[in-house]
């Protein structure tokens, strides 16, 4: 046993001078492939190129041009006549009082629908956290209504589960005894029908998003917490609630972004009524270009959606900044 | 293993609450596609006299509805046509994707005052747009170049806007491979082609899978577009569904049938998903 260990030291020895020996020559390598491949301009360059030829011509062309188109007179049929009205269209939208209405409708509907989204899905975040059975069915069954098409989800929760005479909800509730629920007609109801469609599918996305986020804090800060005497209450407030705090401002603001756009949820379940106190300012936009075929006041009204959702997320930012609590990490 | 924020919630009873309310949370879940799947079956006939919950015991299964959609040529259309365009958008943008990803992590740009993150943002902030602005002016651009109603045109709609989706994506997720993997190949001799053919792109599946059905889906389930590009030629599953919705009033066994058959893609999605996005694209973004 004894004779073996001298050669068994010289191997290892050996085998770490070759790895030296390796490790040299290959950060020599490496210098000049860095070199090499970072001065490869064409392959570099037509990575991005295609992306970039895409996107210009499919995004920020079409951007620009329904800019110029809210300052014409464009219209879907009569092609003749085409010309410059300078702000004529901007000037009609401010006094339009239909636009005042699906504006107010639209925000009535992004805040309502999204706060609702956002307290659900923390909640259920918080839940799902815990040490619990049957994780991975809970997960899935979380994602359904996300990937579900909206028309499909529209077509069924708000058509058929709150349809008033054929409905199971109203059927279970006169089972029940309570008053049935009655909103074709009563435009705070029907609001809430679409919102509660909303929430039922957008839900799971606060749930998948804080949920990833309760599971990146570190077990530790718990533990010490919890040596130092503090109440689940104190851990929430002064762990949890802080750490999340960025996560929840993003979610927010790209689920308000996606809500602002909404339209395929009103034209299946309310058609924006009764009247027009459901209408959604793209189902507004969308009346007056293909219905009315005036493109270039429909353009201006959709432009004024943009600068709607850019203030309005530009506020929502502002304020959560002051508002987040700073942590001592 | 206990990830357990308040020992409040450790007592039994509210372990009980717990799961009393997560399972409330799948019943309501699950309630609507029941009823979609039970009325999917029901005969126009009993959706009419009364309302029923449980098959054979409430009412008697029926294939009619099945029967019926069958024999409608535009249903087998729209289902061609979603097929068509939303694997052909989103295959094309999570290639082009992929490029501009790997680019975006791997070198340093400079074009002008550009540089990599502000190129980045250009290719990303295009998401913020509601598309209400870009479709009006795909509608007046398209109509000169005979792309109204066609799957092309379709298709080029969606592109840009997957492409978006694929970059943010794919971008993420080659910043969370390791640069030195390539190296390493690269120094054994490899050419830089095959260091990314053997290495980066086999490690980089799940961001690909995913990106891939996250643009699948987002295709899949659209409705403004193809509202406003399309008619009748072209017309994809969510403009059948909706239209039909409009048009006949309660045909509630019919719109059932197609309902289920439009989120059928949607649950293989779900289910695929459900495996990598656990693994990578949220918890890699927020550490």
């Amino acid at each position: 046993m004894d004779g073996a260990r001298p050669d068994h030291f010289a191997v290892l020895t050996q085998r770490k001078m070759a790895v030296i020996d390796a490790v040299q020559e290959a950060t020599s390598r490496l210098t000049s492939i860095r070199g090499k491949v970072g001065g490869d301009r064409f392959v570099r360059r037509s990575l991005l190129l295609p992306v970039a030829v895409v996107i210009a011509l499919l995004t920020t062309f079409p951007f620009l041009f329904s800019l110029v188109l809210t300052f014409t007179n464009m219209r879907l049929l009569a092609s003749s006549g085409l010309r410059f009205v300078g702000f004529e269209n901007w000037g009609r939208l401010f006094a339009d009082r239909n636009f005042h209405i699906v504006l107010r409708n639209t925000l009535v509907f992004v805040v309502a629908g999204v706060t609702l989204q956002y307290v659900l899905g923390l909640g259920l975040a918080l839940l799902l956290n815990e040490d619990i059975r049957g994780r991975r069915f809970f997960r899935i069954s979380l994602f359904l209504p996300m990937m579900m098409s909206p028309v499909a989800v529209s077509y069924v929760i708000g058509k058929m589960l709150f349809s008033e005479s054929y409905g199971p909800i109203n059927d279970l509730l006169s089972m029940l005894g309570l008053p049935l629920f009655t909103w074709t007609l009563s435009p705070a109801k029907s609001m809430a029908v679409l919102v509660m469609v909303d929430t039922w599918q957008w839900t799971p996305f606060f749930i998948l998003v804080l949920l990833a986020g309760l599971q990146s804090i570190s077990p530790e800060l718990y533990e010490a917490a919890r040596v130092d005497g503090a109440t689940p209450r104190q851990m929430f407030l002064y762990i949890t609630f802080p750490l999340l705090m960025p996560l929840c401002v993003t979610a927010i603001l790209i689920r308000s972004l996606e809500a602002f756009k909404v339209l395929d949820l009103v034209r299946v379940v309310t058609g924006g009524g009764p009247g027009n106190s459901t209408e959604s300012v793209t189902l507004f936009a969308y009346d007056i270009g293909l219905k009315g075929g005036d493109i270039a006041y429909a353009s201006t009204v959709a432009y004024a959606l943009l600068i709607t959702v850019i203030i309005s997320s530009v506020v929502f930012l502002g304020v959560a900044r002051r508002i987040t609590p700073r942590t001592g990490e | 293993m206990s990830m357990g924020s308040f020992h409040q919630l450790r007592h039994k009873s509210n372990r009980v609450i717990i799961y009393a309310i997560l399972i409330l949370w799948c019943l309501i879940i699950y309630f609507p596609i029941y009823w979609t799947v039970i009325t999917a079956f029901k005969l126009p006939i009993a959706i009419a006299i009364d309302v029923t919950y449980i098959p054979w015991v409430d009412f008697k299964p029926s294939l009619h509805a099945w029967r019926d959609i069958s024999k409608q040529h535009a249903v087998v259309r729209s289902f061609v046509n979603s097929t068509i365009v939303a694997v052909t958008s989103s295959a094309v943008a999570v290639l082009l994707g992929a490029l501009a990803g790997f680019g975006l992590t791997r070198f340093q740009y400079k074009f002008g005052f550009w540089r990599n993150n502000d190129i980045a943002f250009w290719f990303v902030s295009q998401r913020i747009m509601p598309p209400i602005v870009i479709v009006l002016a795909f509608l007046i651009m398209f109509r000169p170049l005979g792309l109204i109603d066609t799957r092309l045109g379709l298709t080029l709609a969606y592109l840009g806007f997957n492409l978006t989706l694929a970059v943010w994506i794919l971008r993420d997720f080659f910043a969370s491979i390791p640069r030195e993997l390539e190296e390493s190949a690269l120094i054994d001799g490899a050419s830089w082609f095959r260091a990314f053919w053997s290495i980066t792109f086999p490690l980089s599946t799940p961001g690909l899978v995913t990106a891939f059905i996250l643009c699948f889906i987002f295709t899949w389930n659209e409705f403004l577009f193809a509202l406003i590009l399309t008619f009748q030629k072209a017309g994809t599953v969510p403009l059948l569904l909706a239209s039909q919705v409009t048009n006949t009033g309660v045909q509630w066994w019919r719109l059932s049938v197609l309902a289920l058959m439009s989120i059928i893609p949607s649950i293989i999605c779900a289910l695929v998903l459900e495996r990598y996005i656990v693994k990578g694209l949220f918890t890699g973004g927020i550490k």
